[in-house]
């Protein structure tokens, strides 16, 4: 893996574990920023209240929503109704370079001396 | 349902905290009942303006993001700066969450972080326990994940500029956002502006640049920086036209919930 690769894997790992970051909303694709707007602004949605509510249609939306839960960016529960849906945002973290670019240049710095 | 309102200027020291704190009050005198949140944790100051003395801050909006207690234990109720009776006659409240104003916990939070997601579910609960009509969020100039998260969540963004042509870029940014994040009105106000402008053209000029439509033009005046933002304009000074301008600022954004 080279290293922008690996970087780029850090990255998305950590996304996964940590939730979403209210300035990576503004780099998501349109129709899953769309959608996790709504939610954020609701609190907590349905695929079907969040399907009726944006005027998309409700296997779309599922779609979308299994992808954005699978990233970590939202997460679910169980209700009488069905699964209700939030947004799970992340840590801001603190004014450093993460941890993950550093061992990834370090995977890369000890290949070099293989 | 509550109405979020937050107050943003891509810049700073362009009234962000005397417009917050303006509206907040005369939405409360109409009988809401008005949440205020600093969320400017870097540079926090809208305490001031609603003559709130640092000895008497105890709990902070950083006490809450550590942990240490619930976010209505940060709330404080300044209803009287606004007048008791005023507002128990038509049934209105306001409280205001302020950050601290300590250095080391200033610092901690730049220097530790703190959870997004605890922001997020901190203005839920505080609508839900003081059972808010309206939270307004005073923001820190720029963008950064507070000011970010506050506008996700927005009913209402409410831009404030200068008549200043680095005002007027950095509100392209902010508008750019705001559209992107999916925020139902974005109202415009211009504040600070000269006597010698033409006002009428300003706010045309202004409208078109961004195609979002101006809840008023503010005058810079000598009588409201005579304040010294501490104290209202729309209580010591209800018919200057900052005032005026101001109240139609609340008119615009009830007209958008009674849509
Ligand atoms: N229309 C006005 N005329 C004259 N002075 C004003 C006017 N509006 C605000 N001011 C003054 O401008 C200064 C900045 O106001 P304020 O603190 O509300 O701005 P801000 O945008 O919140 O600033 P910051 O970005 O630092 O948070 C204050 O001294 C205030 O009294
Ligand atoms: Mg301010």
């Amino acid at each position: 893996m080279g290293i922008f690769d690996r970087i780029q894997a850090e990255v998305e790992e950590r996304e996964r574990k940590e939730g979403i970051t209210p300035s990576a909303l503004l780099d998501l694709p349109p129709e899953q920023r769309r959608l996790i707007n709504h939610i954020t602004r609701s609190g907590e949605q349905t695929a079907a209240q969040a399907a009726s509510a944006l005027d998309v249609p409700l296997e779309e939306v599922q779609e979308t929503l299994d992808l954005l839960a699978e990233k970590g960016y939202l997460e679910r529960e169980k209700r009488p109704e069905g699964w209700v849906y939030r947004t799970r945002f992340g840590r801001k973290r603190a004014r450093q370079i993460p941890v993950g670019i550093w061992s990834a240049l370090g995977g890369k710095k000890g290949k070099q001396e293989e | 349902m509550a109405r979020v309102v937050s107050i943003h200027s891509f810049r700073g020291g362009t009234g962000k905290s005397n417009i917050t704190a303006n509206l907040a009050a005369l939405l409360a005198l109409r009988g809401e009942r008005v949440g205020v949140i600093d969320t400017d944790i870097q540079s926090p100051g809208i305490h001031i303006l609603f003559g709130m003395d640092e000895e008497h801050i105890d709990k902070t909006l950083n006490d809450y993001l550590w942990g240490q207690c619930s976010i209505e234990d940060t709330a404080y109720d300044v209803g009287e700066r606004l007048g008791r009776n005023a507002l128990d006659a038509v049934g209105g409240a306001i409280y205001l969450i302020p950050s601290s104003l300590r250095a080391g916990e200033i610092t901690r939070i730049l220097r530790e972080g703190y959870d997004v997601g605890t922001l997020n579910e901190g203005f839920r609960d505080l609508i839900r326990e003081l059972n808010l009509d309206y939270l307004l969020i005073d923001t820190h100039p720029g963008l950064n994940e507070e000011t970010l998260l506050s506008i996700a969540i927005s009913d209402c963004l409410v831009i404030v500029l200068r008549p200043d042509q680095q005002d007027f870029q950095g509100t392209a940014v902010t508008v750019d956002v705001a559209r992107r994040l999916d925020v139902p009105q974005i109202l415009l106000v211009v504040n600070k502006a000269l006597s010698s402008y033409d006002l009428d053209a300003l706010r045309n000029q202004v409208e078109s640049t961004y195609e979002c439509p101006v809840a008023a033009v503010l005058p810079l005046s000598e009588e409201v920086a005579a304040l010294q933002s501490a104290d209202l304009a729309v209580i010591r000074l209800p018919d200057h036209p900052f005032s005026k301008g101001v109240k139609a600022v609340v008119q615009a954004i009830e007209a958008a919930e009674q849509e």
